[in-house]
């Protein structure tokens, strides 16, 4: 009887023991050519179709191509489609390459390409890449020969091929697909340089070299992605060598890898604009008195310096800077009090008001809104702080519920057409036009924008839009976003890409 | 000299048991507990903790030596120093302030989400208790289908569901501790209620409720009071976990959870800003923790060791 | 004895539904919705409402939960909304990381914890016992996610900027040096209450009086109090255990998120707030089962440890 007591014990410890011996141990050390890459967070799923998240995507960049890709001034270059010409303004005729196997050895034809497009634009699959391509006219697509395909537009649209080098737009295998069905995301076959070797869900996925890529074989072995989601373990993992590449260096380590001698921060700017927004059909943010009183308040060189540090610029305009048909010389509203309180005070506001801010739960943000909260109080403006969980704050900010908000608006084609249409087009309220903007002679020039095939009069187009939002005052731009990725010193031909998705191609290890 | 009871048809008065509050005897039954209390210096420490806490929490705009929000974007990031005793955060604010201001919402998070608890949940344990039958069985199926679900977990979704913030944040942690209040009132009740002078004054034909009210609760009240010094601790920190996840307070409130999550990314950089509001946290849970130990020891002497 | 198992077993059920029909209805009633966090931000109303649609969600809340039902009772638990994977599938990949966490913590518990109580108790009112009781004090009053922090900033933090290179890695999961940070953080509160139930329960018994008739016959003292007087003492040990498996769940919840573990509990955390509905009633349901299951665990442990309680089974 006494026993019992010790083989309680004894089962216990046992069977604890043989659960920890079960975890599967790590790849021992580190192979030569194996690269570990640190990546913001885990993968979802390795389908391009399905996915709107940048950490997966970043992944299906390295197993997939598109008809076209980015180059890193983020034009457009010839990928699994030689040349392109345009047919008519609204159909482009691309011809394919005839030497691309899949990583399951099938080769890669039209059809392909056409089966990629179809089922991401078919909405009874509810792929989330799907509005990204929204403007291909599905229906009509058409195969001419294996390697020869014509891809209609609903309406003229000049920047299509920006839109077709983006990541939703990477081509599948369609004999894969067929086979795979639902489970495609977990049993990827693409024609990148990289293929699946194993995904361990939630810890990381490995990856190996596709012998057969068209471009010639990569220069390491295996490539492995870790999910690593807090931001100052993974620069403390590139620091001691527990990975080589580690994306998203947070801003509070920027100073301590440039100091590093081991490690390299390769610092990009990235398309992406932080802003403020008002709803601009809301009392009293209807009155743009009002909205450029709380513009003239604000010291956005603090504002992103206190909020962003590293990570950010302050905002130069009413789009990202680096995208092409930015206009440098939009009024940006310095910081005036005395002009605010009395743009206040014609509006009928001399004694402030009180109003909600609404945010998600990023960090920033709540530093922004603490600081506006106390910034703003010298005008007799009373914030209240809302934070809202990420899919309730969208649909409130869709539905036009919100006073002002914060968001960031990444035009990840690189395309001025990107960058404002979604956010300032009056058909868009509802969707990306948080701020309710209704401006009919905007309406006017971001249509006429997207029509134009002539690029020097396009830029002119654009230009003029932004002077027009400028006035309108519908957001205070806060800050261009910039990234830094940390990079080990035995890493070599590792080129930061502007988009985020850096590519391992040709990076090597010494 | 007992307390009387007379009874509203035949006048007669009856000697009734004992009830906290009231009556000679009590007294001497509290006086014994506070004896016994006072020889525990654990408990008396933890009794000192927490009337030294209250008084900042009451007077924190006179002991702060700063506002909750006084932001000084001059003085981000300092150390520990004169200037700042427990450093300032990434908008330079003084830390030590914040944390004194922080102490009125810890402290109202704990009284609040335990009272809902206690209220809610004992009156259903009450009745379930009392009562018994399909009443018990119905209360406390439900009681059983919530302790299923591990309970942050349940808050976790529930402050979801209703929105984070503070209010919601009480809500939740709150009915988190109801199934816990509903068991523990229930089988006292159950202990209570086969006692002779609840049978005495039912025969005299007393209400139901009135006989909870006035007898049953009052009998049920020292392991209900332990108890309930216990959750308070417990709910702070689930507060402050839910608050760590962005599931709390909404800036710029000092919710000593968020300040902590907040120091959490500049943890290389300025560990003092994730650091203090925790030790803030332990110190109050730890005087929670003592005084309820030594109310159990004081008022059970029998646990005593 | 297996009858009684498959009674308890069977008496789960109703549980088990119930609590699954409250966390639908919490997640039916959560403002916001999967089809917009899964589009792009510049997704129209009609998009949403296709993939609404697509995602079965226009239906009213009790089809919704009558058709998981339905699904349920085939073992099917549905799939994501954000990947389309089977919940099931999603679950069962991750659900060993949780195990290993949950039972190192546990070990490492109930080891110190037994140890510090036994001590205490047989030392009473020496050193020995006054450092395990304000020890175990503190364990209890300590959030676990700050003692995270804490353990990161001296193990990785600290020793990264001194030395240049991390004493323990912060985050991660494979080797046994990832697993010892979140066991600690897991495993100290529930060290803290062993030790101060196993004190207070050997106290109680090494004052019976076989205990003195076991010293008296000469025994060791070794023997004495590991073998009759332990054993005697495990009961409140294990109530308490179990009682308190519930919030080594919750807690592990938030030492996943902080050391980037991949079990379900992080799992959890991301579907809940992408309101993945399937996979979050999955994890519950999981939750649930196994706490139900420890539950009756240490109910049939208390057989084991004390023979007399089998009278109950009858």
């Amino acid at each position: 009887m006494k026993s019992r007591t010790f083989i309680l014990l004894a089962v216990v410890t046992l069977s604890a023991a043989i659960l920890i011996g079960c975890a599967p141990s790590e790849e021992a050390a580190v192979a030569e050519s194996h690269l570990i890459v640190a990546n913001f967070a885990e993968t979802q799923t390795m389908d391009p179709r399905a996915v709107e998240d940048t950490a997966s995507h970043w992944i299906n960049n390295q197993i997939f191509d598109g008809l076209v890709r980015r180059t890193d001034d983020m034009g457009v270059e010839p990928a699994l489609a030689t040349d392109w010409s345009f047919v008519d303004e609204r159909t482009i005729e691309f011809n394919l390459r005839q030497d691309v196997l899949f990583h399951n050895g099938v080769e890669f034809t039209a059809e392909d390409v056409k089966f990629t497009y179809e089922t991401l634009l078919d909405r009874s699959l509810g792929f989330a890449g799907r509005s990204r391509l929204a403007m291909i006219d599905v229906e009509n697509i058409e195969v001419i020969d294996d390697y020869t395909i014509r891809i209609p537009t609903n309406q003229p649209f000049a920047a299509v091929l920006t839109y077709l080098a983006h990541s939703s737009s990477l081509i599948v295998s369609k004999a894969a697909v067929e086979e795979h069905g639902a489970d495609f995301g977990a049993n990827p076959v693409g024609t990148g340089p990289f293929k699946l070797s194993r995904w361990d869900r939630g810890t990381a996925v490995h990856l190996e070299r596709f012998d057969e890529h068209w471009r010639g074989p990569a220069q390491v072995e295996q490539l492995t992605f870790r999910g690593i989601p807090e931001g100052s373990s993974r620069t403390i993992e590139v620091e001691t060598g527990g990975v080589h590449v580690a994306q998203q260096i947070p801003e509070t380590d920027f100073n301590r890898l440039r100091e590093s001698s081991s490690v390299e921060l390769y610092e990009y700017a990235a398309m992406r604009l932080h802003y403020i927004l008002f709803n601009t059909q809301a009392e009293p943010f209807n009155d743009v008195r009002v909205r450029q009183a709380i513009s003239y308040a604000l010291d956005i060189e603090e504002l992103a310096e206190v909020a962003y540090g590293g990570a950010g610029t302050p905002a130069r305009g009413y789009m990202n800077s680096s995208i092409w048909a930015f206009n440098p010389d939009v009024y940006m509203y310095p910081r005036n009090m005395d002009r605010a309180r009395e743009l206040l005070a014609e509006a009928g506001y001399s004694d402030g008001f009180r109003m909600t801010m609404t945010i998600d739960d990023s960090s920033p943000r709540q530093t922004i809104a603490e600081i506006m909260g106390s910034q703003l109080r010298e005008l007799g403006i009373e914030i209240d702080i809302e934070i809202m969980e990420w899919g309730a704050y969208l649909q409130m900010t869709a539905g036009g519920e919100h006073d002002m908000a914060q968001l960031a608006w990444l035009a990840s084609t690189g395309d001025p057409h990107h960058a404002l249409h979604p956010n300032y087009f009056s058909g868009n309220i509802g969707a990306a036009n948080r701020s309710y903007t209704e401006l009919p002679e905007l309406d006017e020039l971001l249509l006429a924008g997207v029509r134009e095939p002539d690029a020097a009069r396009r830029e002119q187009i654009y230009r003029e839009a932004q002077e027009l939002i400028s006035g309108f005052a519908p957001i205070i731009p806060v800050a261009d976003d910039r990234e830094a990725v940390g990079v080990r010193a035995n890493v070599t031909g590792f080129v930061p890409s502007p988009s985020g998705y850096h590519m391992f191609h040709e990076v090597g290890l010494n | 000299m007992a307390v009387r009871l007379r009874n509203a048809t035949t006048g007669e008065s009856l000697p009734v048991p004992p009830t906290i509050g009231t009556g000679r005897k009590q007294r001497t039954r509290f006086d014994e507990t506070w004896r016994q209390f006072r020889k525990n210096k654990w408990a008396m420490s933890g009794m000192v903790l927490l009337i030294f806490l209250a008084f900042v929490a009451i007077g924190a705009d006179f002991v702060a030596p700063e506002g909750l929000d006084d932001q000084q974007l001059g003085r981000r990031f300092l150390a520990p120093s004169a200037e700042a005793i427990l450093g300032t955060d990434h908008l330079g604010r003084d830390i030590l302030s914040r944390i004194i201001h922080g102490s009125r919402l810890s402290l109202s998070i704990g009284f609040i989400t335990t009272s809902i608890g206690l209220v809610i949940g004992g009156g259903l344990g009450a009745i379930a208790g009392y009562y018994g039958g399909s009443r018990d069985q119905f209360i406390m199926r439900i009681m059983d289908v919530i302790l299923a679900i591990p309970g942050f977990i349940f808050a976790v979704a529930l402050v979801t569901a209703l929105g984070p913030n503070l209010t919601n944040l009480m809500i939740a942690v709150g009915v988190n501790s109801i199934p816990y209040f509903a068991r523990i009132i229930r089988s006292s009740v159950m202990s209570v209620k086969e006692n002779e002078y609840i049978e005495a004054a039912r025969a005299l034909g007393c209400s139901h409720t009135w006989i909870i009210l006035r007898h049953v609760i009052p009998n049920a009240f020292a392991p209900i009071l332990v108890q309930a010094t216990l959750r308070i601790g417990d709910t702070i920190i689930i507060a402050a976990g839910l608050s760590f996840l962005g599931l709390g307070a909404q800036p710029p409130l000092p919710e000593w959870g968020a300040m902590l999550s907040g120091g959490r990314q500049y943890l290389r950089d300025a560990w003092w800003m994730a650091t203090f509001p925790g030790v803030a946290i332990m110190f109050t849970v730890l005087a929670f923790n003592l005084v309820g130990d030594g109310l159990r020891d004081a008022l059970d002497p029998r646990l005593k060791n | 004895m297996i009858r009684y198992i498959f009674k308890r077993l069977l008496s789960l059920i109703p549980v088990l539904l119930g609590a699954t029909f409250i966390v639908f209805a919490i997640m039916f009633f959560t403002p916001g919705d999967p089809a917009t966090i899964m589009l792009p931000q510049d997704a129209t109303a009609e998009d949403i409402a296709m993939m609404r649609d697509f995602l079965g969600l226009n239906e009213p809340f009790l089809v919704q939960y009558r058709d998981f039902l339905l699904r349920l009772a085939q073992g099917d638990l549905g799939n994501s909304f954000r990947t389309g994977q089977s919940v099931l599938g999603l679950i069962l990949s991750r659900l060993p990381a949780t195990m290993q966490l949950a039972t190192a913590s546990l070990v490492i518990a109930i080891m110190i914890g037994l140890i510090a109580g036994v001590v205490a108790a047989v030392r009473q009112y020496t050193v020995w016992d006054g450092g395990a009781m304000v020890t175990a004090l503190l364990g209890v009053s300590m959030p676990n996610f700050w003692l995270g922090l804490m353990l990161i900033l001296f193990f990785a933090v600290f020793w990264a900027n001194s030395f240049g290179y991390t004493l323990l890695p912060a985050s991660g999961y494979g080797t046994m040096q990832h697993m010892i940070m979140p066991a600690i953080v897991l495993g100290t509160a529930h060290a803290a209450f062993i030790t101060r139930i196993t004190r207070s329960s050997m106290l109680e018994v090494l004052r019976q009086d076989y205990i003195r008739m076991a010293k008296a016959k000469g025994l060791s003292p070794f023997k004495v109090v590991f073998v009759h007087a332990l054993r005697n003492a495990l009961m409140p040990v294990v109530t308490i255990i179990g009682l308190r498996f519930g919030v080594l769940l919750g807690g592990s919840v938030v030492t996943e998120r902080i050391f980037a573990w991949p079990g379900i509990g992080r799992l959890l955390i991301d579907a809940v707030r992408a309101q993945d509905y399937n996979v979050v009633q999955g994890i519950i349901l999981t939750y649930a089962i196994i706490f139900s299951l420890v539950t009756l665990g240490v109910d049939l442990l208390y057989s084991f440890i004390d023979p007399r309680v089998k009278v109950r089974y009858r």
